[in-house]
């Protein structure tokens, strides 16, 4: 029986589904029959960079500002990313989907959502509008702090 | 609780109580011991995947129930089940809280969480859309339902408001 270390959450862990590389083992374990595939759990720093970006501009167009607690932002923008990675759109993170695909294609959940776009409504607490009881004052979130506050993911 | 998965019978692992890094606040949770360390469960069944699946450690309570269902029938208290996924910021938000709701209302109910992402067929019984959503469950049926993050006392007041009026 293989018994796992608790693994931190910046690295990516092996599961036996969603494969979306192969990197050949240490020459160490190659010997026993491991096959240890990585499966990134992580948005690519890319998407995040562009959602991140994305995220401070709406925020001044629409007049919305950040969650008092910026890890919820943090948590959401990544989110998105994540989602960009895999769906080629940002579909909102906040949201269970019977066909995921199928929704980044018919658009109405892509952040901008429609709700938000017409009524700023964001129940991923991304966007709040200043009489919010969780909105902060600020509309700038930087990349250090987005990683500082999901580092336990 | 036994971990083991007999052929053909599918499990789902719930994380009770919301995960718990401190080991003296379990004491007011459930009875069920910790598993510091999981065996490798293959989990086979239609909507998951048939290849062996290596669950990541949690310190916090993890039991194994044939469904969620079997976990709603077989328990005495009223069960508050969290919906989530883990990119969703409100979900992430209400762990905490979760946990000192848990803590703060001691027996009288159980907190169940559920990650949409890997049971979206529970997610699609129960017609969930926005994240987080809580339904609270009394003799193994919905008596509450509602959506977004609130804080500790807001939820408090509104488990305690139904179960008052379910009596």
């Amino acid at each position: 029986m293989t018994v796992m270390r608790a693994l931190p959450a910046t690295m990516s862990y092996a599961v036996g589904f969603g494969v979306s590389s192969f990197t050949a083992p240490p020459t160490h374990l190659r010997s026993r029959r491991f096959v240890i595939v990585k499966v990134s759990a992580e948005p690519s720093d890319k998407s995040v960079e562009i959602m991140r970006k994305f995220s401070e501009q709406y925020a001044r167009r629409s007049g919305t500002y950040f969650c008092v607690d910026k890890s919820v932002t943090s948590v959401v923008i990544k989110g998105l990313a994540d989602h960009k990675d895999s769906l080629g759109a940002p579909l909102c993170p906040c949201r269970h989907y019977d066909d995921k695909a199928a929704e980044a294609t018919q658009g109405f959940w892509n952040c901008p959502c429609v709700p938000m776009r017409e009524r700023k409504e964001c129940h991923c607490m991304l966007f709040l509008t200043p009489d919010n009881d969780f909105a902060g004052d600020e509309q700038v979130i930087s990349m250090e702090e987005i990683k500082e506050l999901t580092v336990n993911m | 609780m036994a971990v083991s998965v007999p052929t053909g019978a599918h499990h789902i692992t719930l994380l009770t109580s919301s995960s718990c890094f401190s080991s003296s606040k379990l004491s007011s949770l459930s009875s069920l011991q910790c598993h510091p360390q999981l065996p490798r469960l293959a989990l086979s069944n239609r909507g998951f995947t048939s290849k062996p699946r290596t669950l990541p450690i949690v310190q916090a309570k993890k039991q194994a129930f044939s469904s969620l269902d079997d976990l709603l029938e077989k328990s005495e208290k009223p069960v508050l089940v969290d919906f989530y996924a883990t990119w969703c910021g409100p979900c992430q938000f209400m762990g905490p809280i979760l946990n000192e709701v848990s803590i703060s209302m001691g027996d009288a109910i159980q907190v169940v969480k559920i990650d949409t992402e890997k049971y979206p067929e529970i997610a699609n019984k129960y017609s969930i859309e926005a994240l987080p959503t809580f339904i609270l469950f009394k003799d193994g049926k919905p008596c509450d339902r509602f959506e977004g993050a609130l804080t500790a006392n807001q939820l408090i007041q509104r488990i305690e408001g139904t179960l008052k009026l379910s009596k």
